[in-house]
Order: C-alpha cells, then sequence, then structure tokens
C-alpha cells in the first residue's frame, strides 16, 4: 500500500465510521433557567387521587417527581398510595391498586386519535375525529337511529355531564356496564329491599360473618375495605396484635371452589355450583319465622347434603351418612352463628354469577332483610356503593340486538369491553357491526376497542382533572400530577397559586372524557360550555359546597338522603324460584372462572406487575393454567405442568394443568381474565392429557413446610421454638451494638390474607425489576418480598418472606469485599456499587431473600417502565445481588428530617413506613425501632405468639412472626 | 548434566554411560519434533479452550443469565469445575513433596507429570472463580490493594481465604516444578539446537552439574519440599472452607477438611494415571514406569478411596443420628431425590470401583487401570457436583426449592477447561522433559 492508498483508506474509513454517528441532544438536568423558590429538585411532590382500577374507587396519593421528561422537567407519577384517613381505604390499597401505576407508562398506551378503515388503522386528529363523528350524528339522527353511549363505572360530576350532554345530542345513556360490579347483588337487592343498589358492606360492625360466593378480600365490592372492616370485627384494637380468644366472630364462607377469601375464613363450605340458592333457603327456613318466609320452599336435609359439603380434610375417608351428619352439624353451628348478635350474610361473586345465580343473590337479600340487617347498620343503603344503573345480561342482550337490527346509528364504548367479558355467544362483537359509526374511548387498544371505527384515546386520572363518587355522598379528587401544584408561571416569573390552577398536561395526545363530551357540546350541539373540564368541574364543586373539602383532604362527605326501603317484590322472588335454576342440579364437570385477587376481568392481564406477582394459591405468575382438584388429577393421571384438552359446548381449547390442593372434586377453576368470551361457568365439561408437558412458572419449590415449623401450627408459645434470651449470643465475632436505633419488623400471620399488595407496593417502591415469564421459568423471579403459601391440613396458610435483617445475618461475613455489611441502626446493607457477584451471601442465606441479577435489566429493552422509577435509589446493574433494605430511603428520609428537628423518629412516623406495611390492607405488617420500648413493634416483638423463622440457626432475624391460631370453635 | 554425560568418569564403567545416555535418548524423545497427529491434538484442545472463552465473552456481554445458575442454586458447576481442578493440582505436590519428604522412591516416575498437572490444574481451577463472578470486570476487588476510599476485603470471608490460598498454592508449585526441572533442563540444553538450545540455557540457569551445585540443589529442593508440605493440606481444607464455613445443610460440616484433602488426593492420582498410561504407551516407557510402579500408586488410590468412603458413610450417618431435620433431610434427598443417580454414580465411581484394586490382577492390568482412572475423574467430578448443586436446590425453605439445568454454556465452560488442561499437558511433553530424567537415572545401574 502506498502513501495515496493509505489516505483514501483513512478517509473512507472515517467516514464510513462517521457516519455511524448520530447527534445527541445535551440533557439538561434541571430545566428551569430562574428556578421557583419553593422549588427543591429531587423533593417529591404529591397529588390526590382516585384509583380507577376497580368500581371500589379508593383514594390515592401519587408520590411524584421531578425527572426531565420530553424535553423539560416535568413531574413524574413514581408511587401510589393510599390516602389516609380516605373513607373507603384510609391509606391502604391492594395489589391492583399499587400495580396500576404502570398503566400510566406503558408502550401500548393509546396515543392519538385512530380511525380504522377497510381494516387498516391510521392516526388522525382529534378535529378530523369530532369531525367524523358530528357527521354521523346528523346522519343517524336523520335517520332516526339511535346514539347510545355504553360507558363503564361513571359516577361524580362525569356522571352530571354525561347526562346533560346526552340531553343535548339526543344520546341515549345505556345503563353502566361494569363487570366487576356485582350485578346480580344489586338486583337482588331492588326485589327485595326496593333499592337497586349495592350497599356498603359494613363489615367492622359484624359479629358473625356468612359470605356466599363473594371474594370479599379479592374483587367484590372494595376488597380493601373488605379487609380492613374484617380485621376490625376479628380485633377491634387498631395496634395490638390480633387476638381471637376471647371474641365470638366467626367468619364463614361458602363456595364451590376454592378461593383466597375462602382460604382466610375460619370455616369453609364447599357447594356444588348452583347449590347456594338451597343452601340459603334452608337457612331461611330455619331462622326466619312468620308466613313471609314460609313462601321460600323447604329444603330437606337430603337435598342439601347432596349438594353441600365440607373440605376434603374434614370429611375424608367418612361413609356418606357420616359425611352427611357431619355437615348437617356443621351447618348447624353456621345457624347459630347466624342466630347471634350482629350477624351479617353477603352473597356475590362465582355464587350469584352461575345458572341460579339471581336466585341466590335474592334469597341472600332475604335472609339479610329477614335478620334486618338494613337496619343494624350492617347493610349501608344510604352511603351504598352508587351504582344507580348497572346493565345485566338482559339489557347487554337487548343492546346486541338492537345494534344487530340496525337501530343504534353510532355506539360510544368508554371505559368498557363488552367483547371480552361478554361470552361469545352473545354475539356481541358481531352485533357492534350493525352501527353505522362506532366510536371506542379507552386508554388500550383493547378488544372492543379493536372492533371500533374511531377510537379517542383517554388521558389516564393521573393526568387529568376529575371527580369520582364511590359511595353516595363521598366524592373523591382526581387531580393531575404532572405539574406542581402551587406554581405557575406568569410572564418571567413562578407566582404560588391555589391548587386548582394545576395544568392538566398529558404525556401523548390525549382528552379526558369530560373534554370530550365538553368538545362534543360545543362542535355539535354548539353548545356554550366551560372551556375545560377542570373548570367545569370547580363550578359543580362550588355549586355543590364540596370544593374546599377536596382540596384540603382530598375527599368530601355529605349526608346523601336516605333512601326509602321498599316492600319486598314476592311475586318476583316467587317467580325466581319457580324457576327451572333453582330446581336443577349443575350437572357433569364443571369450568369455573373465578377472580383472583390479581385480576376481575382481562384489563388487569394488561399490566406486566401483576404478571410478575405469583397467584397467592398457586404461586403460578405468567401465563394460564387450569387449576385441577387433585382426586380428578390422580384419576386422569394428571400432573403440574401437563397440557389438557378441555372440551364444552361453550369452550375447547388446551391449557396447562395445575393440581390445587383443598379444591373440590367435580370443578376445573381457571382464573378470570385469561379466557375472553367464555362464560362464568360451563357444565359438562370434559378433560384429558395431551401428553405435553407445558413449563408453567409456579414459583414455589414445595407446597408443604415439610414439618420445618415455618408456620409453627401450635397453640404452644412462640409456636413451640426455643425463645432465645436477647442476649444471648454464640458467635464468634463480638454482637453488632446499634443506636439509637435497630429496625425491626412484627408480622401478624394471624392478620395477613395473602392478598400480595405488599409485594405490588415492595415493587414500585423499589425499582424492582419485571424480568418475564422466561425468567421466572428458570426461578430468577427479582421479587423483594415474596407470600409463600404453605398446605396444610387445615388448609392454607400463609406467609410474607423478606429480608430478616439479622443481627448475625450468614450473608455478612462471607462476601469478600464487603458488600454485605451491617449499618449501624441494623440493617443488612447491600452496596451495590461494591458487589462483584460471588453470590455467596444468597447461598448462605436461610430464607433466600436475595435476588441476583442475572441481567441488565434496567435497560429501556427489558424494562419500559423505566421512566417509572423512584429515583430515591438506585436502579441495580448486571451481575450484582439485591434485597429488601426495609425501604432504607423511607429510613434516611424520616431520620434526617428527625434529626433535623433535633429528635428521634417517632413510632408513629415509623410504624407504616415501609411500603409493605404502608399498605397492608389488615395492618399485619408493622415496622419501628426496637430499641425503643414504647413501640409498637417493640411490644409485638415480645408478644406470646411471637417467633422468628429459623429461630435454632441463631441467625437473629428482626422479623418477629406471630403464629396464627386456630380458633377454637 | 551435560558435563556429567560427557566426561568419562574413571570410576563407572563405560557401559553404565550409556545406558544413562539411553535414559537421556529414552525420555527426550517427546522433544523431537512430533507427527501431525501431535498438533492436530494440541489445536483441538486449544480450540476447546477458544470456544469456551468466546462464550464467556458473550456472558460478559449479556449477563450470567445466559447459564444455567439461578436462584437458589448460586453456585453450580463452575464452582464444581473450580474444586474439581483444584483437586487434581494436590496430587503433585503430594507425589513430589510429601513423598519426597516420605522417601518413596516410586514417586520418581511420576513427579514430572504430576507437578505438571498441578500448574496446569491450578491455573485451570483459578480461571472459574473469576468466570464465575457476576462482574468479573471488578475481580482486583477481591485483592488486598491500597485505595483511597480505604476499602478493604474482607477477611471472616472463606472466599478471601480462598484467594490466598489457591494463589499461594500456584506460586509454590511453579518454584516446586521449575526448580525440580533445572538439571533436565541441562540436559534438555545439550541435546538441543538453534533458538530453543539459547531457551534451555537460559531456564537451566547455567547448571553445571559439579558436586557443589548438586549439594545446595538437593538442599532446596528439601526444603521446598518442606514449605510445599502443609500446602498439600491446607489448599484443599481452605477450599472446603467455601463449604463449611458456611449454614448450609449438606456443607456445614466439620468432616469436609480431611475429606477434601483425601478426596483430592484420590481424584489427583486418578488423574496422573489417566495421563501416565497414554503417555507410557506412546513414548515407550515401559522400561522406566514399571508395572510395579503402577502398583505403588494403586494402593495410594486404595487407601485415599476408603477415607472418601468413610466420609461419605459419616456424612449419611451423621445427618441420621443427629437431630438436624435440614440435614437429615438434605441427605434422604441426595440419595432418594431429583439428583440421586448424581450421587449413586459417585459411590460407585469412588467407592465402588476402586475395591476392585484389592485383586492384584486388576492392579497390574493397564487397560483396566485406565478405565478407572477415568471412572474416577468422573466419580470425584460428580462429588463436587453433589455437594454443591444438591446441598444449594434444597436448603432450609421449602418454598425456595428448585432443581438446576445446565445451559450450553455450563458445559462449554466446563469442556474449556479440559481443552485447556490437555492442550497445556501436551505442550508440556513436546517442550520440556516429561520425566525426573536425573531422578530415574540415579536408579539405574
Amino acid at each position: 500500500m502506498n502513501r495515496r492508498d493509505f489516505l483514501k483508506w483513512m478517509g473512507a474509513g472515517t467516514g464510513a465510521a462517521m457516519a455511524g454517528c448520530a447527534r445527541r441532544d445535551p440533557e439538561k438536568v434541571v430545566s428551569y433557567f430562574v428556578p421557583p423558590e419553593s422549588w427543591v429538585p429531587g423533593r417529591p411532590t404529591h397529588a390526590v387521587s382516585s384509583c380507577s382500577e376497580c368500581p371500589a374507587q379508593c383514594g390515592i396519593v401519587v408520590k411524584a417527581y421531578d425527572k426531565f421528561e420530553g424535553g423539560k422537567t416535568r413531574w413524574m407519577p413514581v408511587k401510589f398510595e393510599g390516602a389516609p384517613g380516605h373513607p373507603v381505604n384510609d391509606g391502604r390499597l391492594c395489589m391492583r391498586g399499587q400495580a396500576s401505576i404502570t398503566r400510566f407508562y406503558l408502550p401500548d398506551r393509546l396515543k392519538s386519535p385512530l380511525l380504522r378503515e377497510r381494516g387498516a388503522e391510521r392516526p388522525i386528529s382529534w378535529d378530523d375525529a369530532f369531525q367524523r363523528i358530528s357527521s354521523a350524528l346528523e346522519a343517524s339522527a336523520a335517520e332516526r337511529r339511535a346514539i347510545v353511549w355504553l360507558a363503564g363505572r361513571t359516577t361524580g360530576t362525569l356522571s352530571g355531564l354525561l347526562d346533560a350532554a346526552a340531553a343535548k345530542l339526543r344520546i341515549e345513556r345505556h345503563p353502566e356496564y361494569e363487570p366487576a360490579a356485582a350485578w346480580e347483588a344489586r338486583e337482588a337487592n331492588r326485589i327485595v329491599f326496593g333499592v337497586a343498589d349495592l350497599p356498603t358492606y359494613a363489615v367492622e360492625k359484624a359479629g358473625f360473618l356468612l359470605t356466599i360466593g363473594a371474594d370479599v378480600l379479592e374483587t367484590f365490592g372494595s376488597p380493601v375495605h373488605f379487609a380492613a372492616g374484617l380485621r376490625h370485627a376479628m380485633d377491634p384494637r387498631p395496634r395490638e396484635a390480633v387476638e381471637r380468644a376471647g371474641s365470638r366472630f366467626r367468619w364463614w364462607h361458602v363456595e364451590p371452589h376454592f378461593s383466597l377469601t375462602g382460604a382466610n375464613a375460619d370455616e369453609r363450605v364447599v357447594v356444588r355450583p348452583g347449590g347456594e340458592a338451597h343452601l340459603l333457603a334452608w337457612l331461611i327456613r330455619r331462622l326466619l319465622p312468620g308466613e313471609a318466609f314460609g313462601q321460600v320452599p323447604e329444603v330437606s336435609d337430603d337435598e342439601l347434603a347432596a349438594r353441600v359439603t365440607l373440605p376434603a380434610g374434614q370429611v375424608e375417608g367418612l361413609a356418606e351418612t357420616d359425611r352427611k351428619r357431619l355437615v348437617l352439624r356443621k351447618l348447624g353451628e353456621l345457624v347459630e352463628g347466624l342466630r347471634g348478635e350482629n350477624a351479617m350474610v353477603v352473597a356475590g361473586g362465582v355464587s350469584t354469577q352461575s345458572p341460579g345465580g339471581l336466585t341466590a343473590a335474592t334469597l341472600a337479600a332475604l335472609l339479610q332483610r329477614g335478620l334486618r340487617m338494613a337496619e343494624k347498620g350492617l347493610l349501608d343503603f344510604r352511603r351504598s356503593q352508587n351504582f344507580p344503573s348497572l346493565a345485566g345480561p338482559a339489557e347487554m342482550k337487548k343492546l346486541a340486538d338492537r345494534l344487530k337490527g340496525g337501530e343504534v346509528g353510532v355506539l360510544f364504548v368508554s371505559r368498557a369491553n363488552p367483547v371480552a367479558n361478554l361470552p361469545a355467544a352473545a354475539g356481541f362483537r358481531e352485533a357492534l357491526a350493525g352501527a353505522r359509526l362506532r366510536v371506542a374511548l379507552a386508554d388500550f387498544p383493547d378488544e372492543t376497542a379493536k372492533e371500533c371505527d374511531l377510537v379517542l384515546p383517554l388521558s389516564s386520572p393521573l393526568e387529568s382533572w376529575g371527580d369520582a363518587e364511590p359511595r353516595r355522598g363521598t366524592w373523591t379528587l382526581i387531580e393531575p400530577v404532572l405539574y406542581d401544584s402551587t406554581l405557575v408561571q406568569e410572564g418571567k416569573g413562578w407566582k404560588a397559586k391555589g391548587r386548582e390552577h394545576r395544568v392538566a398536561s398529558p404525556l401523548h395526545d390525549t382528552r379526558s372524557e369530560g373534554d370530550i363530551l365538553l368538545d362534543l357540546l360545543r362542535r355539535v350541539a354548539h353548545e356554550k360550555v366551560a372551556a375545560s373540564y377542570r373548570d367545569h368541574l370547580l363550578a359543580e364543586w362550588t355549586r355543590r359546597g364540596i370544593k374546599a373539602d377536596l382540596f384540603a383532604a382530598g375527599f368530601a362527605v355529605r349526608d346523601p338522603e336516605s333512601p326509602k326501603i321498599g316492600e319486598t317484590d314476592w311475586a318476583v322472588v316467587r317467580e325466581q324460584l319457580r324457576t327451572e335454576a333453582f330446581r336443577r342440579k349443575v350437572e357433569g364437570l364443571v369450568l369455573l372462572q373465578a377472580p383472583t385477587v390479581r385480576a376481575a376481568d382481562p384489563r388487569a392481564a394488561r399490566l406486566p406487575l401483576l404478571s410478575e406477582i405469583p397467584d397467592p394459591l398457586t404461586t403460578i405468575t405468567w401465563g394460564g393454567w387450569v387449576s385441577v382438584p387433585p382426586e380428578l388429577a390422580k384419576k386422569e393421571g394428571i400432573g403440574d405442568g401437563d397440557e389438557v384438552r378441555i372440551e364444552s359446548s361453550a369452550w375447547t381449547g388446551t391449557m396447562p394443568a395445575k393440581i390445587q390442593q383443598g379444591l373440590p372434586d367435580g370443578i376445573l377453576v381457571v382464573a378470570r381474565g385469561i379466557l375472553a368470551g367464555v362464560p362464568a361457568l360451563v357444565e359438562n365439561v370434559a378433560v384429558r392429557k395431551t401428553g405435553r408437558k407445558l413449563e408453567i412458572p409456579i414459583l414455589s419449590g414445595s407446597e408443604s413446610q415439610q414439618g420445618r415449623g415455618i408456620i409453627p401450627m401450635d397453640a404452644r408459645p412462640h409456636g413451640g421454638h426455643a425463645k432465645k434470651a436477647e442476649d444471648e449470643d454464640n458467635g464468634l465475632y463480638p454482637a453488632h451494638k446499634h443506636h439509637p436505633y435497630r429496625w425491626a419488623m412484627a408480622i401478624d400471620l394471624e392478620a395477613c390474607t395473602g392478598c400480595g399488595a405488599c409485594v405490588a407496593a415492595c415493587t414500585v417502591e423499589n425499582n424492582v425489576p419485571i424480568v418475564g415469564a422466561e425468567d421466572h421459568l428458570r426461578g430468577r423471579e427479582m421479587s423483594w418480598l415474596r407470600i409463600e403459601p404453605f398446605y396444610e391440613k387445615r388448609g392454607v396458610e400463609f406467609i410474607p418472606m423478606l429480608c430478616q435483617h439479622c443481627d448475625n445475618g450468614p450473608c455478612e461475613p462471607v462476601c469478600p469485599v464487603f458488600a454485605a455489611y451491617h449499618t449501624p441502626d441494623g440493617l443488612n446493607g447491600q452496596v451495590y456499587n461494591r458487589c462483584v457477584g460471588t453470590r455467596y451471601c444468597s447461598n448462605n442465606c436461610p430464607y433466600k431473600v436475595r435476588r441476583f441479577n442475572w441481567w441488565e435489566n434496567g435497560t429501556p429493552e427489558r424494562q419500559p417502565l423505566g421512566k417509572m422509577h423512584n429515583p430515591e435509589l438506585t436502579v441495580r446493574p448486571r451481575g450484582v445481588m439485591e434485597k429488601c433494605t426495609f425501604c432504607v430511603q423511607r429510613i434516611r428520609d424520616v431520620r434526617d428530617r428527625a434529626k433535623d428537628e433535633g429528635r428521634l423518629v417517632k413510632d408513629g412516623e415509623a410504624e407504616r413506613l415501609t411500603a409493605c406495611a404502608q399498605t397492608c390492607p389488615t395492618r399485619a405488617i408493622v415496622f419501628g425501632n426496637i430499641l425503643d420500648e414504647e413501640s409498637l413493634v417493640y411490644k409485638l416483638s415480645r408478644h406470646e405468639r411471637g417467633y422468628k423463622v429459623f429461630e435454632e440457626l441463631n441467625a437473629r432475624p428482626a422479623v418477629t412472626y406471630l403464629h396464627p391460631v386456630e380458633p377454637t370453635s | 548434566m551435560s558435563e556429567v554425560a560427557t566426561l568419562p568418569s574413571e570410576s563407572r564403567a563405560a557401559k553404565e554411560v550409556q545406558a544413562r545416555d539411553q535414559v537421556d535418548r529414552d525420555i527426550l524423545i517427546a522433544m523431537k519434533k512430533p507427527g501431525p497427529l501431535y498438533w492436530v491434538a494440541v489445536c483441538a484442545c486449544f480450540g476447546f479452550f477458544v470456544l469456551g472463552m468466546a462464550m464467556f465473552g458473550n456472558m460478559v456481554d449479556k449477563g450470567f443469565g445466559l447459564t444455567g445458575v439461578s436462584h437458589p442454586y448460586n453456585w453450580s458447576i463452575y464452582i464444581v469445575d473450580f474444586v474439581f481442578w483444584v483437586g487434581i493440582a494436590h496430587s503433585g505436590t503430594l507425589i513430589s513433596a510429601i513423598l519426597l519428604l516420605f522417601r518413596a522412591k516410586f514417586r520418581n516416575r511420576f513427579n514430572r507429570q504430576a507437578e505438571a498437572m498441578t500448574c496446569i490444574s491450578v491455573l485451570c481451577a483459578g480461571m472459574y472463580p473469576i468466570l464465575h463472578l457476576g462482574r468479573p470486570w471488578f475481580n482486583f476487588f477481591l485483592f488486598p490493594y491500597p485505595t483511597e476510599r480505604q476499602l478493604w476485603i474482607n477477611f471472616r470471608s472463606p472466599l478471601t481465604w480462598d484467594v490466598f490460598a489457591v494463589s499461594t498454592y500456584l506460586i509454590v508449585s511453579m518454584i516446586f516444578f521449575y526448580v525440580g526441572m533445572i538439571p533436565d533442563l541441562a540436559i534438555a540444553r545439550q541435546y538441543a539446537t538453534g533458538l530453543r538450545k539459547k531457551i534451555y540455557g537460559i531456564l537451566s540457569l547455567g547448571w553445571r552439574g559439579t558436586d557443589r551445585e548438586w549439594k545446595h540443589y538437593e538442599k532446596v529442593c528439601l526444603f521446598l519440599a518442606a514449605l510445599a508440605a502443609p500446602l498439600v493440606v491446607s489448599v484443599h481444607s481452605v477450599v472446603s472452607w467455601d463449604f463449611a464455613m458456611s449454614l448450609l445443610p449438606g456443607w456445614h460440616a466439620t468432616i469436609f477438611a480431611p475429606y477434601f484433602v483425601a478426596g483430592a488426593i484420590f481424584s489427583g492420582c486418578g488423574m496422573v494415571l489417566t495421563l501416565v498410561i497414554p503417555m507410557r504407551k506412546i513414548f515407550r516407557l515401559e522400561k522406566y514406569i514399571t508395572i510395579d510402579h503402577f502398583d505403588k500408586l494403586c494402593k495410594l488410590i486404595m487407601f485415599t478411596s476408603m477415607i472418601v468412603g468413610y466420609a461419605y458413610l459419616m456424612e449419611v450417618a451423621l445427618a441420621n443420628y443427629g437431630t438436624n431435620p435440614f440435614e437429615k433431610a438434605l441427605f434422604d434427598h441426595r440419595m432418594g431425590g431429583h439428583y440421586r443417580i448424581a450421587f449413586w454414580m459417585m459411590v460407585f465411581c469412588n467407592c465402588i470401583a476402586p475395591l476392585t484394586l484389592w485383586v492384584k490382577k486388576l492392579r497390574h492390568s493397564i487397560p483396566w487401570l485406565f478405565v478407572l482412572s477415568i471412572l474416577i475423574n468422573i466419580g470425584m467430578w460428580l462429588e463436587r457436583y453433589v455437594i454443591v448443586v444438591t446441598s444449594l436446590s434444597n436448603d432450609f425453605d421449602p418454598y425456595n426449592w428448585g432443581y438446576y439445568v445446565p445451559t450450553i454454556y455450563d458445559f462449554g465452560l466446563t469442556i474449556m477447561n479440559f481443552g485447556f488442561f490437555f492442550g497445556m499437558f501436551l505442550l508440556f511433553c513436546r517442550f520440556l522433559p516429561m520425566m525426573a530424567i536425573m531422578e530415574v537415572k540415579e536408579e539405574v545401574k
């Protein structure tokens, strides 16, 4: 090569290398040129809002941090926490509520209006969209075809605005379609109480509770409220360990399958699907005298025993007559319980959604009425759950028929997904074709939106103004979080202004439903309306006189009028009892779709975080499965992970099987949200093995605790574990000295329901990566906190397992580089920067709570939700170990603030400090400084039921568990 | 030594001189120009090594998740390989140092190969702890070096002891290997030409074979042997403490140190057989390495095999006799659970198969010894597998139980060092005197 060639090649090479370069805009850390006075970079702001993940509409506080996003600094939501004092949830939040923050960041959110023409989809402008709607509305009106607005749960000001818009635009407002609401129970209340609504269940006042199918800890009504109420009913002292010894409160649960709710009840009664009505009729005839109730048919003991039994463990190996006698004796106890003071009955869930479900709901309502529960304040109709209109199967069928018949010109579907939620046989998808224009208002391209011509993207509640009325008279605020509440730019400077000046600035080209309605009024009806939905809301709030309360507390409570409880419509009741459904027995093997704590319907399946958290009973994370009862599995030779073919008239398909202990024979269960378009209950199902073995991510390595006393089922003090003296230390090295804090935790397993809210809270708070199914199959889940279910003879017990922050942490001495070390306040610290990844710490941890980063988990490809990351702690790089830190960032925050004020952290500040303790619906988790002898955690750690897991290993954990007690009957 | 060989001594018969020259030629035969088969073998061996290193490069790029290692078995066959190669490394020092001190004459037919084996296998072993790190690029964190942030290593951690034990062992073995070879390098110098002659000349440190040199040399050897002998015990004890110092059932046992040392010698002797038998055949060394020599090595194998068997028995017995439910459950699981095949194969290879050596006929059957040596290698690899993987898979909390499924990366990086080991051994045979010529000569009459 000569010199010239060399230079040529050099030039060409450099040019080629430069071609690969891209210009990168410089990133500004702080975008304000003159920062506002009160603004401290890195300090979070909070906004009050309402959770919209389920109809319960809990109050939430959204923590947001200033982050550089889209070229400017903006407030990005990082964590939801229950709003303290809120009438629905009082500071707590469930797993779905905690996980719902991810909805805001998911990459598949709708980002602009879409038009679907001839099968192709393209983004259009809002103007274009309104143009098309406007002309379609005119055309429909000319053709005298109806314009229907079908929406999900709509309460508060939006409901009023919708009514106003409907009147002006000649829109027909269809009853709400909300599959997660108990339509049957509401209908039964209309028949029996004359009030078409769902009451608020004041379970905290109950002296005895019977739930029939109602999955009160999972999806029924307001699970967080119910869980908190249950804990109160068990033991009204909020700051004590739950003591059942002196309490007469007992909770019985009747269900056809085996659910988390059933696992937590004191007594479980197993019923053949459809048999709930018989059990209720039997109970009514035994409990309620009088002529009126005499119209309920008598159910013989034989008829009852054919449909009702007890969990397998209790009737195993009994002859039929013995079984029957035992069942009747047990039900006698139930009758006695219901005769007691403040007995409460709740029916719903799978029991009212099976054939004859409405009959069961009606009978339950009769029992409620007969036991005078409304009068006793157990059913609060005045502050009811606010479902003034709710579409049942009949209404939806009628709508489908009208659509098919071409009666509907324009159909709006807002926040509802009937295509996925209604059985395929209802033909809603096909019926949709009958309308001239179908408009979906949605946040995600769901099954219904995919069938619509126009898709209008909705803003998240986190980026819009709004309110909700989850209970009559209870208003809760929804405010955008994206900008600081008190700072408004004026000219060149910043002015502190009222919170109401907060600007809703969506991430994408989306609008809130209120703004869309106002736009419709403005453009189509040419009405003079408020400039924005915010202005409309402010005017409404002022008119109602709730503005001050909403801005002060986030919610406003007004006294609504008491609805008049009317006469029971006995004619309808008799009609109900005469139906085929009451007499008929459900036949053959049954396939039941049951709601779980992870999903009430398919909308939850969108959230990868919920897929990452295991189902509490099976510990399966990603994907679907069918739960098979052990007896059937044995007969058919089915094992965990075997693919089975399920054949029925309604649905045929294959799924992996999981043997579910405690599941009664004759029923297969699929978690709701997995099978779209399949009825809740399918009879006469055939199941057989296909011979293929599928991999399903079952996280638990063993359903039994192998007699290891992890959850001692023992009435002896400390579960029979030897209690070590506090100062006893047999270590080779000198013990740690802690001053002035030694952080510790106490978990009351009697209160813990295994609902997994803590797991979701922990994941969001601590930037725990979501790693996906493939890693879960290999045992590489990253959760810092997990709920371990252990199947015992009596049922299943749950134990939250997290880093125990041992005093003699086995992880600490084995780390060659001091990445695992002991902090002066007693935490097992983990220095990510120092960690080289020998993983010896995890090997030596008896609790195996450490998680290794097998991949670079922080990259956008692996973590599309990266913008959600909590800036208070790092995203761990590949190759390092991570684990629970007792939310060290939160500890440091309160500790430093206390230090600034020259004091120690108060117990009140520490009690619910960690994310898990903060959200726990039953307040089972308590955190605090164990050196403070006044603290709750100190008290609970010395409780008679207190024990440490694997105490004999002398790791001296900081987490004390209070073992569950077997209620003495 | 060349001087000695070329200068006829009046007191020795010319015949004797001739015989000694014959020894030189016989042993240095391997250093002649090798055939193409040799190069094919070398390339194949190093091919595996390069392939493994490429896989490791990919792991550095993508993440440790490419391997089958997971939760709860955070360690798996890389650690098995580490312990395996450290074990192999043991017999070198044992044969050289301890048997030298005990004046066991048969050692001189094996010591050079065993020492070479030691040095190579310590290198193999030393690779794994680094390959196995989550962040191998920070491996220097494991060494005590001065930093302005005053970060120090944790001397409580057995892994830190390991770093010192293995590096000490590597240095001492290297010195021992080299010092023992100096006179032989001088012989090689005599037969070599050109550049090689120069290199051997430098390596032999100008050895002339004078009485003075010999006197000092013998002393140095003895001192080094005395220094190295405790290492035989200490290195593998420390390696065993990687496990024994933990809480884990199946690891936390006081028997581990002697059990590991015996196992290491056992596996080392097995590997010596694996290497020496083909070497003896190829280079026609039957004259020097006789059946009698093998017989003595076999007795050492039998002895260590029985210690290992005793340790297995004791572990199970203590688990069943004691009151520790975790220990008991673990051993039940080892013997009857998911990994039972590995356990019983290990028992067969390490305890049952060596029993055949009680029969003299089998002890003297070279083909059987070769088969047995392979079985011992497999058995000892499985022993570490059983210890590492089964204990981690089923520890205290049953919720965490899980079973190890290796991926191609686990195998790739395992095979890699077998390639490295045999490749390096082939190079050793070609470029260094493969038997202690001087010591053999001492016995030639």
